[in-house]
C-alpha cells in the first residue's frame, strides 16, 4: 500500500468523523509514456508518473467534489477546509446515498509482461512507423505514440475496497504527401501487443498518396462512405447523448426519446466495458457499481440512456454502471458491424463522397443536433464507385438525427479509434449515408 | 514549423511571408499582448523565463512576427518573443496565445451600421469551428440582425458565416473603437493542455460576404 493510500484512509475517517456521508474516494497513480513525433523525427519524448485523490461526499445533503493533486497535502487541513466549502453548499434536489450491497465484479486483470516495459518499447515503435512511412509520395510524417498505465483504487464510506487496472496504448499518425495532401489514422489497445502500427501506417500512407491535386469541393447534398476515424468521432457525439446527465441539463438530442426509433435500423450502438482488449475494460464505475455491456441504441431504437446513481434515481430507474465521479459517461462505445466487405461499400455510390476525418465538431443546437464538422485529412469524390478526385475545403454541416437515420450500410470488419477527436475509445466500421449537406466558405 | 502537424496541424502562413505579403486591409493590426494587467493571458515572465511582450502578428495587413519559443527562435536566428507556456508544471512549455485581439481604431457602431445598404449586424457568435490550416472558417450568430438603408430592421436566427481568413482579413473596411475582450480557454498540445487567455477586439465591418 502506497504512502498516498495511507493518507486517503485517514482523509475518509476525518471526513467521516466531521460529519460527512457517502464518501468516495479515487486513488489513481498514472505511469505515461508519451512519444511525440514531427517533421520526421522524434520532437520530445515525456516519462510522467502522476498520482492523485478524486473525491466526492455528501454534507446535510449537500454534495461536494473535489480533486487533491498534492501528495503532500495535510490531512486534518484539507479535511477542514472541504467540510467548511461543503457547509456552504445548498442541499441537492436528488441525493443519493452510496449502497454497501456486496456485489461480483469481473476479474482484475494484470498489466502484461510487454506493456509493463512502455518506457523501453514504445522510442523503438515510434522511429519504425516513421521509417515505415517514409517512401513513395511520403515527404514528412507527425505523430504521437502514448502508453499509459493507470493503477485505481476506490474506497467508500460504506465498505467497498476495489482496485482496478487500466491500460491504453495509442497511436495517431499522419502523413503529408506535400503540406495540403494529407491522410491520418489513430489506433488504440490495452496492450502493446494488440498494437496493430502496421495498419495505422498503411491506411495513413495509402490516404496521403491519393490525397493530391485536390479541387475545391462544390458545396451540395452528397452520399457518403465515412472512413472509422470520422464515424467514430460521430458516434462518440451520439453516446455522449445518451449520458442521462446531458438529458436532465438539455444538451442532447436524444430527450424524450427513449424507447423510440432515433436511427436507421441498420444502427446498432452498444458498450462493452468488459471487452479484454478496450482501454477501456473496467470491473467497477466510480461509484463502486459493476460494469456491464449494454446495448443503447439497437436496431435503431434507443434502448437506455446512461447513468449514475442520482441520475437513475431521478429518472425512476437503476443505475447502468457508468458513473464518473461528476456525471455518467460511456466507456467505450461500439458500432455493430454490417455485411459489405470494404470495397464493396463505395460500389453502393454513383456519385459521392469518401470522407476520412473530421475535428471541430461543434453544436449549433444541442437538442434538435444541428451540428458541423470540419473535414481533413482526405475529402474524395466518387463516381460509379471508384475515387476519381481529391477535393478540398468541405464542412459537413447536418443535423445529428437525420445522419442517424440516413445510414444504409456498415461494413464487416471494426477498427478501434482513440485520438483528439476521440476521447472514449470508439470501434467503428466504414458506414455508407445518403444524402447528407456540404457546405463551404466562401 | 509543424511541431503539431499531428493533431493541430499547421497554419496558412509561412515564413516568407512575413513582412513581405498583404493579407489583409491595411486598416489590420493584431495583437497578442501578454502585458495586459488582470487579464486571464497576463504574465511576467515566460515559462522559459523570458520577459512577456506585446507581438504585433500582423501590422497594417502584413504578417509581422511569429510567436517563438527560445527553441524555434534558435531555428530562426533570432530571439524568443516570450511565448512558451505551460498549463502544469509535469507539461512541456508550448508555443501558445496569451490575449489576442484586433486593435481598435475610431469608429462608432452606429457609424459603421449606418454606412451598410444591406447586411448583418453579427453581435455574438455560438456555433464555430475552423480548418487545421486556420483558412477555412464558420461562426453561427448567437444575436444577429438584418441592416437595411443603415438601420436595424430585424433580428434574425441560425445566420452562418463561412469565409476564409483571407477573404475576412482583405475586405475589412472600418474598425470600431469599443475594444472588448472575453475570457477563454485555448487548448492545445497532446497531452492536451488548456490555458486561460483573453480574446476579442472592437466591432468590424467586412464587404462581400456571403451568409447561408
Amino acid at each position: 500500500m502506497s504512502e498516498l493510500d495511507k493518507k486517503a484512509e485517514k482523509l475518509l475517517l476525518a471526513l467521516q468523523k466531521k460529519g460527512a456521508e457517502d464518501i468516495i474516494l479515487k486513488i489513481s497513480n498514472v505511469e505515461d509514456v508519451l512519444i511525440r513525433y514531427a517533421n520526421n523525427e522524434v520532437t520530445i519524448p515525456v516519462y510522467s508518473e502522476i498520482s492523485n485523490i478524486d473525491l466526492r461526499f455528501g454534507y446535510k445533503n449537500a454534495v461536494l467534489l473535489s480533486t487533491i493533486n498534492d501528495v503532500m497535502f495535510d490531512v486534518e487541513k484539507t479535511s477542514e477546509n472541504l467540510i467548511k466549502i461543503a457547509s456552504n453548499l445548498k442541499e441537492q434536489e436528488v441525493y443519493v446515498k452510496i449502497p454497501s450491497t456486496k456485489y461480483e465484479y469481473p476479474p482484475l486483470i494484470e498489466v502484461d509482461e510487454e506493456t509493463k516495459k512502455i518506457s523501453e518499447l514504445l522510442p523503438a515503435v515510434a522511429e519504425e512507423v516513421i521509417n515505415r512511412s517514409l517512401k513513395g509520395r511520403i515527404k514528412k510524417v507527425a505523430g504521437t505514440l502514448e502508453g499509459k498505465i493507470e493503477k485505481i483504487r476506490v474506497i467508500t464510506s460504506t465498505g467497498y475496497d476495489l482496485q482496478d487496472i487500466r491500460t491504453t496504448i495509442m497511436l495517431n499518425h499522419r502523413c503529408f504527401s506535400n503540406s495540403t495532401s494529407t491522410g491520418q489514422w489513430a489506433y488504440c489497445a490495452r496492450s502493446i501487443k494488440d498494437l496493430d502500427y502496421n495498419l495505422v501506417v498503411e491506411k495513413a500512407t495509402q490516404i496521403a498518396e491519393i490525397n493530391i491535386n485536390q479541387k475545391k469541393i462544390e458545396a451540395g447534398n452528397y452520399d457518403i462512405v465515412f472512413s472509422p476515424m470520422i464515424f467514430a468521432s460521430l458516434m462518440e457525439h451520439v453516446a455522449l447523448a445518451a449520458s442521462a446527465y446531458n438529458i436532465e441539463l438539455g444538451l442532447s438530442f436524444f430527450i424524450g426519446k427513449l424507447n423510440s426509433k432515433v436511427a436507421s435500423d441498420k444502427l446498432t450502438l452498444y458498450e462493452d466495458p468488459h471487452d479484454h482488449k478496450s482501454p477501456a475494460y473496467s470491473r467497477f464505475d466510480d461509484e463502486c457499481i459493476p460494469t456491464r455491456k449494454k446495448d443503447v441504441i439497437k436496431n435503431g431504437i434507443l434502448i437506455t440512456y446512461l447513468h449514475n446513481l442520482r441520475t437513475a434515481k431521478k429518472f425512476g430507474t437503476e443505475s447502468t454502471g457508468n458513473a464518473g465521479i461528476v456525471f455518467p459517461l460511456p466507456f467505450n462505445v461500439y458500432i455493430k458491424e454490417g455485411d459489405y466487405k470494404e470495397e464493396e461499400i463505395f460500389k453502393e455510390i454513383k456519385r459521392g463522397l469518401f470522407l476520412v476525418n473530421n475535428w471541430y465538431l461543434r453544436f449549433q443546437n444541442y437538442i434538435t443536433g444541428d451540428f458541423s464538422t470540419i473535414l481533413r485529412d482526405g475529402i474524395f469524390l466518387i463516381e460509379n464507385g471508384e475515387i476519381k478526385q481529391a477535393l478540398y475545403g468541405g464542412r459537413l454541416s447536418e443535423n445529428f438525427l437525420n445522419l442517424l437515420n440516413s445510414i444504409e450500410g456498415l461494413t464487416n470488419i471494426k477498427y478501434p479509434i482513440k485520438w483528439w477527436e476521440v476521447n472514449i475509445p470508439t470501434y467503428s466500421p466504414y458506414a455508407l449515408a445518403r444524402n447528407l449537406r456540404i457546405t463551404t466558405a466562401e | 514549423m509543424g511541431r503539431e502537424a499531428a493533431q493541430g496541424g499547421e497554419s496558412y502562413l509561412n515564413l516568407n511571408m512575413l513582412n513581405k505579403e498583404k493579407l489583409g486591409s491595411e486598416l489590420l493590426n493584431i495583437v497578442d499582448d501578454p502585458t495586459i494587467e488582470k487579464s486571464s493571458g497576463f504574465y511576467v515572465y515566460d515559462d522559459e523565463g523570458i520577459p512577456a511582450r506585446k507581438r504585433y502578428l500582423i501590422k497594417d495587413g502584413i504578417p509581422n512576427e511569429v510567436l517563438l519559443n527560445r527553441e524555434y527562435a534558435g531555428y530562426l536566428s533570432t530571439k524568443s518573443n516570450s511565448a512558451a507556456r505551460a498549463t502544469y508544471y509535469y507539461n512541456e512549455p508550448l508555443i501558445r496565445m496569451a490575449n489576442t485581439y484586433i486593435e481598435p481604431k475610431d469608429f462608432t457602431v452606429d457609424e459603421m451600421i449606418e454606412d451598410v445598404k444591406r447586411g448583418i449586424y453579427l453581435k455574438s457568435y455560438m456555433e464555430w469551428n475552423i480548418d487545421d490550416r486556420r483558412w477555412n472558417q464558420k461562426y453561427t450568430g448567437l444575436e444577429c440582425y438584418l441592416i437595411e438603408n443603415g438601420q436595424i430592421k430585424k433580428m434574425l436566427k441560425n445566420v452562418a458565416l463561412e469565409i476564409t481568413t483571407g477573404h475576412l482579413f482583405k475586405n475589412i473596411d472600418a474598425i470600431g473603437k469599443d475594444l472588448k475582450f472575453t475570457p477563454g480557454n485555448c487548448g492545445k498540445g497532446e497531452p492536451m493542455q488548456g490555458i486561460p487567455v483573453w480574446f476579442g477586439g472592437p466591432t468590424i465591418r467586412v464587404r462581400k460576404v456571403w451568409i447561408k
